[in-house]
């Protein structure tokens, strides 16, 4: 029920705002019954602010408010720690090259965040690098970033 | 018409490419189908970078066999242990399980196969005979038609007989929104990009998708804590197979299932859950022993199942004939489609033609090589789930990692991804429906062209929309898909198992 009201209020907050920027665009443009760049975003996003303050509203007229599934504190970490490390994936990229970067992420989450044994999450990282290497690089002949590699 | 499919079948044997394709495709399917939580939404997502560099035919191959193939392997965990693949094979633990509980796995696995079998032969042979008849009614769509018919869609597919039906509006709504992100292509204005030059061009639907379904999933996957431990995977090769007595016994259920579940497959948002839990109903409600429903009757398995897979081919058909995702998934491989440069639609049998009807051979083929694949290396396929389940999290959010940088080399594309990530995450948290959301992301930019397209046709007069009979009709039907939960409150729901896609 928390979860669904701060949700409620966060997407309410982000439909506002483009509600008010759907207002920097023509409504209509200038041939005759051309619709606008901005008909489209602003009807949608004034329908949307509606019903949003319908659902918040029934949201908060409900007096009983459901105990809120626990989350496992362990869980709640794992989960930022996976999103932190992705972002953190992004900036590593750039220094030490994609594939690097992405076998420091796996070995992490797997060896820290989920405590699996090392060897397995080393051998387990090194496999799926060597499978990435051969599709994208070798296959694909992607042209990923190789910082100081490059 | 069967001289266009017989091309097609060449075609499709000719070129051992797509034939390694289809088989690298039932066989991924089957594994992530058979991974609890992992559906063919999902698959198909996580898998969509590898079609970027392929050529049309073997990148569409590809994505129909996965989505095939997921459907397959979705039953091998509610047999085994209880917990469904995806949403279409629930039903399927209803009595599968308990016939693995009384031993016999092999015989329900096989059996499942078989059914699953037919129900994509039954879709196929819908779809190549109706889907050519679609696209020539869907030439006579103008715009006011076409605009009609796709809210039509997205109201049907929010799904409204749920308990609150505002959340799915509201999903809707919101990915229509964010569908109009980037520069307008008839006026050229720049819109809602908050400054950022990389959204010039819009949010890339595989992004979008793959955030929403795979890092959301990645997310979710660590709070449900799902194992595979228990899954049985010494099966008796001798036990694997039904007497020929067994499965004639169960022909009818398999075709009642099949017809059931192509039927509703071609309804825009119904897509497997539902035509499983319909061909359950039926054939419980035609059984001589409907006692023995739930605790191991084979009719409660073979017709769903069969169910499950017809319906793959049933909303396989607006999305070729028409341009409009069937369901949820067939939106996914929509949107493989428009990223490797085939627009699906009425013209699609005119500028590709020898493609399309490839892939419908490569349909037809993927069907017998999952059959072959399903009975003979279930054991196999048991072992392998159980080994890589521990590592899966962080493979596939390194798997989106690098796939969404393939599309446009960008690593902004990334940062969007987590973004996209963590929306799918808590709008699943807060019980707000997906599939409808990436349904209108993926339908936003033409419903919102063909409604510009029809104002300007009838230069600004708005009953353009209720002059056209087609137009009308879509309108009126839509009015009635809004207004049918009121009316029928009291009717039971449906409830899916967990905080569904």
């Amino acid at each position: 029920m928390l979860v669904e009201r701060y949700f409620g209020f966060f997407l309410l907050v982000i439909c506002s705002i483009f509600l008010i920027m759907s207002f920097g665009l023509p409504l209509y443009s200038t041939n005759v019954g051309a619709v606008g760049a901005g008909f489209f975003p602003r009807i949608i996003s004034i329908l949307l602010v509606i019903f949003l303050c319908v659902h918040l509203i029934q949201i908060m007229r409900k007096k009983v408010i459901k105990p809120e599934e626990e989350v496992d504190k362990k869980i709640r970490f794992q989960q930022i720690s996976l999103m932190v490390f992705l972002a953190v994936t992004i900036g590593l990229s750039q220094l030490i090259g994609m594939l690097a970067s992405i076998g420091v992420f796996m070995f992490t989450i797997l060896a820290f965040v989920q405590k699996i044994p090392w060897f397995k999450a080393f051998t387990f990282t090194i496999v799926v690098l060597i499978m990435m290497y051969a599709i994208f690089v070798l296959w694909l002949e992607s042209p990923l970033p190789l910082g100081i590699f490059g | 018409m069967l001289s266009e499919l017989l091309t097609g079948f060449t075609t499709m044997l000719s070129s051992p490419e797509a034939m390694l394709w289809c088989l690298i495709g039932v066989t991924l399917g089957t594994i992530i189908g058979a991974l609890p939580g992992l559906g063919p939404i999902t698959g198909m997502a996580l898998l969509l970078p590898l079609t970027f560099q392929m050529d049309q035919l073997s990148s569409l191959i590809l994505l129909m066999s996965i989505y095939l193939g997921t459907m397959y392997g979705g039953r091998i965990s509610s047999i085994l242990i209880n917990v469904p693949g995806d949403g279409g094979a629930i039903v399927t633990t209803f009595d599968g399980y308990p016939l693995a509980r009384k031993g016999r796995a092999g015989y329900a696995l096989t059996l499942s196969a078989i059914a699953s079998f037919v129900g994509g032969v039954v879709g196929f042979v819908g779809m190549v005979f109706l889907t050519t008849i679609l696209a020539r009614v869907a030439l006579m769509f103008g715009p006011a038609e076409y605009f009609s018919l796709i809210l039509f869609t997205l109201i049907a597919a929010c799904g409204l007989t749920q308990k609150n039906p505002l959340k799915p509006i509201i999903a809707t709504l919101f990915g229509l929104l964010l569908s109009t992100i980037g520069t307008d292509m008839v006026t050229g204005d720049e819109r809602l990009t908050f400054g950022f030059v990389e959204l010039w061009d819009g949010i890339n639907i595989a992004v979008v998708g793959i955030g929403l379904f795979g890092i959301s999933e990645a997310l979710f996957r660590l709070e449900e804590k799902v194992s595979t431990g228990g899954m049985k995977t010494k099966l008796k090769f001798s036990s694997l197979f039904p007497k020929v007595s067994e499965v004639v016994s169960n022909t009818g259920s398999m075709i009642r299932g099949s017809i059931i579940g192509f039927i509703v497959g071609i309804l825009p948002g119904t897509g497997a859950l539902l035509s499983t839990f319909m061909s359950y109903s039926v054939e419980k409600k035609l059984s001589k022993n409907p006692e023995e429903f739930g605790k191991g009757a084979p009719a409660g398995l073979s017709g769903p199942e069969a169910s499950n897979n017809a319906s793959v081919g049933g909303a396989l058909i607006p999305t070729f004939a028409l341009g409009i995702p069937g369901s949820a998934s067939a939106a996914v491989l929509m949107g493989g489609l428009l990223m490797v440069g085939l627009q699906p639609g009425p013209l699609l049998f005119e500028n590709s033609s020898t493609i399309v009807w490839a892939s419908f051979a490569g349909f037809f083929i993927a069907n017998v090589l999952l059959l072959i694949l399903n009975v003979a290396f279930v054991p196999a396929f048991a072992i392998l789930i159980q080994k890589i389940e521990p590592f899966l999290i962080p493979f596939i959010a390194a798997f989106c990692f690098i796939g969404v940088y393939m599309i446009n080399y960008s690593l902004f594309d990334i940062w969007l991804l987590i973004i996209f990530g963590l929306l799918g995450y808590f709008l699943r948290k807060a019980n707000f429906p997906l599939a409808p959301f990436f349904f209108a992301f993926i339908l936003g930019p033409m419903l919102e062209d063909n409604l510009r397209k029809a104002i300007l046709t009838a230069t600004g007069d708005l009953t353009v929309f209720f002059k056209s009979p087609i137009s009308l009709f879509f309108l009126i039907a839509t009015a009635i898909v809004l207004v049918l939960p009121h009316v029928r409150k009291n009717k039971p729901e449906i409830k899916p198992p967990s905080k569904s896609i």
